[in-house]
């Protein structure tokens, strides 16, 4: 690879002229058009930042470079101004007043590349730049805090995704995930969900995709902008531009290198007073205090004094902290990032071939991602009508991961509370047979590694063809298709005496699963375009339609019972369960059309309908039309007297638009299944049971007389830019409604099934959004720009089926995720301690819980993980070649049922439960100087002091899931980077167009006020739709890295 | 432009022509349409869920509550923990709720809708059978329940509420007409090797679905015995007195799910050990029970602690945190190897650290022919056909019988503790504890007993969130949400059961 990479340089190198010249000043004078000179023009050699601005009299004097061909000139309120410099040393010219008319091109539906001055909604667009100055390996990582309107949440973990929510929930049920388009043709991002009782997570598939390849990535958000992508689309769109190569441009190799080092964001803060015991027991009882114990998971043993005491392993020990036994479990991982790029253009064809290698590891080891990405771009115009492009990528990604979740593999499921006298860093977790060695009843951290495995691998090809055929100068057809497919493997292997779930729900015994599937998403794409003055009215109008054929198919065996210690191949189980298997099919045939129709620039209204033929609906009920509508006035425009140096542009844009979608598959009929029983506890029957095979009714029912759902929305918003366009605002208030919502809507299981498929939930979102630009200080050399977006949205559950008030999303018995009429999507429910009419605690008097509190038996709300607002501001400092950026992100508000944080305090780890003593002066006598506040039953202030371990313990604080709720509201630096390019002046000595090198972070500062310990960007349900729950997750990583760019 | 126009109009049409065919795919090629379901996999799945919740979810609350187990912990405070001190939440009891009604109970009722259909009388006895017992036991649990209008699917999906002693008079009456069903000569389809409770021919085993249809009835009137004693001896009178009638006879009769030793095949309260280590030990309310009596069924069902010795310890409701107790045995777990004690004398729950080798092929029992002989003696001691005390002693003989005992200490210990004594109270009281220990495994019955009859005396534990012990368990928190006709949740586990009234 070296070798070719050598070659390409030397030929290249040959390629380039180097002509020798010498340097020589240049002069002039700036005027605008009634020939008064300007002052503080910027006067610039091109491509460099060798420069100067002009005098008071619009006057400059300029030694320019000998490679120098030409000076660019640019000032406040003028249009900027290119002028060849050609062998003159004298340069006089005429800036212009600026024009805010000039056109800035935006894509939208289908790559129909509109004036964004006239668009009647607002598209944010992130340059590819932004989204790989801060090295990410998931691409959606890279849209955390940038735009206004999109809520992101992070899963935590290894390689984890974000879960992107735009504009608030759209399904009931399921996903509210947004569309993801590269080129116009939609592609899959499935996977990303997390197994919270068995297994590992696993990436959302828009890992897959090379950062570096992205030119940029625009977020529709609305229906009226999304409505053209059917049904799909109707939780938004994130529309991705790859780059290209471009025309007339010499052929250009682009080197891309990173290295990053990951660690563990944050560790809780230990105490290292007391030892590994159990909790001191009943309060009357004085035989368990402060005992040792070296079965205990709990570090409420006694004072730690080097006393002796024997071991789990029976062998006489001095009793010892241990303060890095937690730490020493973690190491540091790395993020390591190759691309290389070939690009260039004549000016008929453009071609851009680029090669990606990504290693990532996690700060757990056995967690490994690799990823290469091959992908191609080739425009060609064939004849002065016709021109092709495609774009093909050839994705391996492949990794190997740990348990997470709330099972007893999971490497981190007890060990971040591991007491803080048991030396996990050295003593043995295997005996001479590898049969596991732990007090615990779950694994051993470093055994789990080692023994309960998994990797996978996926080998997915994208691709798209387009023609484009220009009829005449006003009307032209452009034909798209594409394909995504995939094909997926992972094995799971756990050892014999694993004492979790694992990979296989073993019980112990051992066992391998494989599972294979293949995904196959075809899309076609015809559209006729036309546009055509007519006097001051512009007309564009496209007319098309879609098709879309998305098919899945899974198959998986789990086999247990494993003969051989340590010998990973699926013969080598001796227990075969009936093969898991899966298909899905969805087609989807669409009809569409939009017309836009501007007046001078100023008015603009843009009519959309779209009618699709969904085969998951009953023939009767396939038909689907919904319209949309924006009408856009540019105020500046239309009374050209408001507009003045302080007010330079003032638009109002108003929207309204449908989107329908149709159920997923197979939700017509009511079938049978395989069966087999289980309890959610471990135990559980599979077939084939003593050779016979077991069937079913399904649970869940089906129902013919689906309609498809629609999501209504209606916008309002404006766009300011004032102080010459110093300071620009963007703001808009929505309203969007789910109506007829899909979903299996839970019924009585008495009636013989537990939920039956209907059209029925309503979910209204309201939501406000804000974009802040700010350049308070623009100078030559020194330029600070503030880009700060702050979005909210509340969605509230407004209808639910007739006769069900509740839904429950997920989780346990108490705690659980649930959706409730009239409440926000996705409160958080659990048991509460029990109260009296005036609020107060009511606390136990006598028995062993004297002076506790009691929980309810029944649950009710606790919390709600939605945020009241997100904010991210972007600073961008440039002086000269040096940029910083500083991405600050704020969350307020939106709680979380915290497992973690509850275990270090509830087994007496971390330091707030050290921080009263808990013995006496004698080490033995335990004190009792906490207490809760409440009164008993009969309202009686109740003044009982009880110890740590109580107050702490599952009898006191954490009796009531209500004790395990934090807030997450955060302040945190969620990226940096600091980029210099290396001046002209050193880069003319080398064979390279440009050099760039950079330092980057990311999550380098947290701050969150009510959660201690641990970073609270967690959650248990992956990238789904539930969130608000974290049981024993992943810490969450901190990136610090460098680097290099090269262009020749 | 018109030539396009057209063209692409033309197109369109045909592909439109084409588009119903091109849609029409919505039908899963992974499962079956429900009207195909065929009878004999769906009677398999009900017979191993039937057993299955034998050893699971319900069984491990009857069990906690009359203290023949408690819940321990390593770690953080586990279900089994809460559930021991009466914290039995709405939602605890979802999947138990849905298992019954959803799965095993629906299953059953597209049985016998198909057997109807299909003309095949056997195996509509045989479902009925499984229908009457499944529902015995949901009313027993929770009181008045839907049964009238049940498992009619989108046709009805809030089924109302029936009086629990109206349920019971129509369980009897189904009973019945599955025993005129299995006393019927047909040639239709019937149950085979695919049912896994009386697995074999249907010729050899219709005798012992018959067995357990009468044996059934007698555990149904046995539960009448605090509201209506008159009538329940009256109806156990005229049944034991019919001409023909059959009931267990030996330990082989037995309604009960045999396992298998293999992963996820194994018995499921076996299973639970695995699966949650630590979660379940011995009551010592239990344990102490039978060390007074020096009970010869102790080596069977529990391990000694200290391991090496003789000597078996239970646990309590809120005792410290521990592993030094006896462990439940070869009974519920089946045969055992290996076993290397810790030092403390302490067992680990896994083979791989020491704990015993479990083969997990031990009976899930749901209705033993011990049972049926107490049964018989508390019948007897009312006034019903036969002598308490012949009974009383089967009982216990079969019992030890099933548990292994030898013979000489079964006869030891009828010697020592198999003579009735006292009042009718005392010998009741004899009757139920002999009962309850005998009923070690059972789902749910030790529960009803001493919610009939007070007996074995029980008192509340130390760290109970409510002020007695409950005595039902609540509605399913996914029925209070779904099912409108749902009279709301009960004012606590206090409240009781249509026959403890």
């Amino acid at each position: 690879m070296r070798k070719v990479l050598f070659l390409c340089f030397l030929t290249l190198l040959a390629a380039t002229q180097l002509v020798a010249q010498n340097a020589r000043t240049v002069s002039g004078k700036i005027t605008d058009d009634k020939g008064a000179g300007i002052a503080g023009v910027t006067v610039l050699v091109k491509g460099t930042t060798t420069g100067t601005t002009t005098d008071a009299g619009g006057n400059y004097k300029l030694s320019v470079p000998p490679k120098a061909q030409t000076l660019t000139f640019s000032a406040l309120n003028f249009a900027a101004k290119e002028v060849n410099l050609g062998s003159s040393t004298t340069i006089n010219t005429i800036l212009s007043a600026k024009d805010d008319n000039l056109t800035e091109v935006v894509v939208t539906s289908f790559g129909i590349k509109r004036d964004k001055k006239t668009l009647g909604y607002s598209t944010p667009v992130i340059s590819g730049e932004d989204l790989t100055a801060v090295k990410n390996t998931n691409i959606t990582n890279a849209v955390v805090g940038k735009i206004a309107g999109v809520r992101t949440g992070g899963t935590g973990g290894s390689f984890a995704g974000s879960a992107i929510l735009i504009r608030g929930y759209t399904s009931m049920t399921g996903s509210s995930a947004p569309l993801f388009v590269i080129d116009g043709v939609p592609i899959d991002n499935g996977g990303g969900g997390v197994a919270l009782q068995n297994g590992v997570t696993n990436s959302n598939r828009a890992i897959d995709i090379n950062p570096d390849d992205v030119e940029e990535m625009t977020v529709l958000k609305g229906a009226a902008a999304t409505s053209l992508y059917g049904s799909r689309g109707a939780a938004g769109v994130i529309l991705i531009t790859t780059k290209k190569g471009k025309r007339k441009s010499k052929n250009s190799i682009d080197f891309n290198s990173s290295y990053q080092v990951v660690s563990v964001n944050k560790l809780p803060e230990y105490q290292n007073e007391y030892g590994q015991g159990t909790s001191t027991g009943a309060a009357t009882s004085t035989t368990t205090v402060g005992i040792y114990n070296p079965l205990a998971a709990t570090s409420w043993g006694p004072r730690i004094l080097g006393q002796t005491v024997t071991n789990y392993f029976g062998k006489p020990e001095a009793l010892t902290a241990y303060p890095n036994n937690v730490a020493d479990i973690f190491q540091n991982g790395y993020n390591r990032q190759n691309t290389v790029s070939f690009s260039g253009g004549s000016d008929k064809t453009t071609y851009r071939v680029s090669y990606n290698n990504t290693k990532e590891t996690y700060v757990l080891k056995a967690n490994e991602l690799s990823k290469n990405v091959l992908s191609v771009n080739l425009n060609s115009e064939v004849t002065s009508k016709l021109s092709v492009s495609t774009y093909l990528s050839v994705n391996n990604t492949a990794s190997i991961r740990t348990q997470q979740g709330n099972q007893l593999s999971n490497p981190v499921f007890r060990a971040l509370f591991t007491p803080r006298s048991y030396d996990l860093t050295n003593l043995p977790y295997y005996d001479a047979q590898g049969s596991q060695l732990f007090y615990g009843g779950e694994d051993n951290p470093y055994w789990a590694i080692e023994n309960v495995r998994y990797n996978d691998e996926v080998n997915r090809f994208l691709g798209n063809l387009g023609l484009h055929y220009k009829f005449n100068d006003w009307i032209n057809a452009d034909l798209k298709v594409g394909g995504d497919v995939q094909s997926f493997r992972s094995h799971g292997y756990d050892e014999i005496g694993a004492r979790g779930g694992g990979n296989t729900s073993a019980n112990g015994t051992g066992g391998i699963v494989e599972a294979r599937s293949s995904l196959r998403n075809l899309n076609s794409y015809l559209t006729l375009n036309a546009q055509k003055q007519f006097g001051n009215f512009n007309v564009s109008a496209t007319v098309g339609n879609e098709v879309f054929d998305n098919f899945s198919n899974s198959f998986s065996a789990r086999s247990t019972g494993l003969a051989i210690r340590g010998f990973d191949q699926i013969s080598n189980a001796t227990v075969l369960n009936t093969p898991a298997v899966g298909t899905s099919q969805v087609r989807t045939i669409g009809l569409f059309g939009d017309v836009v129709v501007d007046y001078k620039r100023w008015l603009t209204l843009n009519v959309k309908a779209r009618n699709d033929f969904a085969s998951t609906l009953a023939p009767g009920n396939r038909s689907i039309f919904y319209p949309a509508a924006a009408l856009s006035v540019v105020m500046t425009d239309a009374i050209p007297s408001l507009k003045s140096k302080t007010l330079n542009l003032w638009k109002l844009r108003a929207n309204y638009g449908k989107v329908g979608r149709a159920a997923p598959a197979y939700n017509t009929d009511n079938y049978a299944a395989l069966g087999g029983a289980a309890d959610g506890f471990g135990p559980s029957i599979a077939y084939p049971f003593n050779g016979l095979s077991g069937y079913t009714i399904s649970n869940s029912a089906g129902n013919v007389n689906l309609k498809p759902e629609f999501t209504t929305e209606w916008e309002i918003g404006t766009d300011l830019n004032l102080f010459d366009n110093r300071v620009t605002i963007q703001a808009s208030y929505y309203q969007r409604k789910l109506t007829d919502g899909l979903f299996g809507v839970p019924v009585s299981a008495t009636s013989g099934v537990t939920s039956l498929f209907q059209n029925a939930g309503e979910i209204e979102t309201k939501g406000t959004e804000l974009t802040l630009g700010l350049v308070p200080i623009k100078t030559r050399d020194f330029n600070w720009t503030i880009n700060a977006n702050y979005t909210q949205f509340k969605s509230i559950v407004t209808k639910l089926a007739p006769g069900v008030s509740v839904i429950t999303l997920g989780g346990f018995t108490t705690p659980n995720v649930r959706l409730v009429e009239g409440e926000e999507y996705g409160a958080i429910y659990g048991n509460m301690y029990q109260r009296d009419t005036r609020g107060s605690l009511i606390l136990q008097t006598t028995g062993t819980n004297a002076g506790l509190p009691l929980p309810t038996s029944g649950v009710f709300k606790i919390g709600n993980s939605n945020p009241k607002y997100t904010i991210g501001i972007t600073n961008t400092f440039t002086y000269k070649n040096f940029t910083l950026d500083l991405l600050f992100d704020i969350r307020e508000g939106g709680d979380i049922y915290s497992r973690n944080l509850a275990d270090l305090r509830r087994n007496g780890a971390v330091v707030e439960t050290a921080s009263l003593p808990r013995f006496d002066k004698d080490n033995v006598t335990p004190m009792r100087n906490y207490q809760f506040e409440g009164v008993d039953a009969t309202g009686v202030v109740v003044n009982i002091p009880i110890r740590a371990d109580q107050y702490w313990g599952n009898s006191g604080k954490y009796v009531a899931a209500e004790g395990f709720m934090v807030s997450t509201s955060w302040f945190r630096v969620r990226e940096m980077n600091l980029t210099m390019k290396l001046p002209k002046k050193l880069i003319d000595k080398t064979p390279f167009g440009n050099i760039e090198f950079g330092v980057f972070g990311r999550n380098l500062y947290l701050k969150a006020k009510d959660y201690p310990h641990l970073d609270p960007e967690q959650n248990a349900f992956g990238t789904n739709n539930i969130s608000g729950l974290e049981f024993n997750a992943n810490p969450s990583t901190r990136t610090l890295g460098v680097n290099l760019r090269l262009t020749l | 432009m018109k030539k396009i126009l057209i063209a692409v109009s033309a197109i369109t049409l045909i592909g439109l022509s084409s588009c119903q065919k091109y849609l029409d795919i919505n039908t899963d090629p992974d499962r079956i349409v429900e009207t195909a379901a065929p009878i004999d996999l769906l009677l398999t799945n009900v017979t191993v869920n039937t057993g299955f919740m034998g050893g699971s979810d319900l069984f491990r609350y009857g069990a906690l509550l009359t203290q023949q187990f408690s819940g321990q912990t390593t770690g953080g405070e586990t279900q089994t923990q809460q559930y021991e001190k009466y914290l039995i939440q709405s939602s605890d009891v979802n999947n138990l709720w849905s298992t019954f009604y959803a799965t095993t109970l629906n299953d059953i009722e597209v049985i016998i809708r198909l057997a109807n259909a299909q003309n095949a009388p056997y195996y509509r006895g045989v479902a009925k059978l499984l229908k009457a017992y499944n529902y015995q036991h949901i009313v027993d649990a929770f009181g008045n329940v839907p049964f009238s209008e049940t498992q009619l699917s989108s046709a009805n999906t809030s089924p109302k509420y029936d009086d629990g002693a109206a349920i019971y008079a129509s369980l009897l009456t189904m009973i019945d007409e599955a025993l005129a069903d299995l006393n019927s000569t047909s040639t239709g389809l019937a149950p085979g090797t695919n049912s896994t409770i009386y697995s074999g021919a249907f010729s050899a085993k219709k005798a012992n679905w018959i067995k357990f249809g009468n044996t059934l009835k007698l555990r149904l009137l046995i539960h009448y015995s605090k509201v209506n004693k008159a009538d329940m001896v009256a109806k156990i009178t005229a049944l034991v007195n019919q001409a023909g009638v059959s009931f267990f006879a030996a330990n082989a009769d037995n309604f009960e799910m045999p396992f298998f030793n293999v992963t996820n095949r194994q018995n499921p309260i076996h299973q639970f050990e695995i699966n949650r280590t630590n979660y379940l030990f011995p009551n010592k309310t239990l344990v102490n029970t039978m060390n007074d009596k020096s009970d010869p069924r102790r080596p069977f069902y529990f391990t000694p602690f200290p391991f090496s010795s003789t000597a078996y310890v239970g646990a309590g409701a809120a005792d410290a945190q521990s592993q030094k107790y006896s462990r439940m045995h070869t009974f519920l777990r089946g045969a055992g190897t290996g076993g290397t004690p810790k030092a403390d004398g302490s067992l680990d729950p896994l083979p791989a650290t020491g704990g015993i080798t479990y083969d997990g092929v031990a009976p899930i029992r749901m209705l033993t022919f011990a049972e049926y002989n107490f049964i018989r003696a508390e019948a007897a001691l009312y006034g019903a056909p036969g002598v308490a005390q012949t009974f009383f002693q089967a009982g216990i003989t079969a019992s030890m019988q099933n548990a292994g005992v030898a013979a000489a200490d079964i006869a030891t210990y009828i010697t020592n503790y198999g003579v009735l004594a006292g009042t009718d109270d005392d010998k009741l009281k004899q009757i139920i504890t002999e009962k309850y220990i005998a009923n070690y495994g059972v789902m749910q019955e030790p529960w009803s007993d001493w919610r009939r009859t007070g007996y074995p005396v029980l008192t509340k534990v130390v760290n109970a969130v409510t002020t007695a012990i409950p005595r039902s368990l609540p509605y399913p928190q996914s029925e209070i949400d779904a099912n409108k006709s749902c009279p709301g949740q009960k004012a606590d586990l206090l409240v009781r059961v249509w026959w403890d009234k």
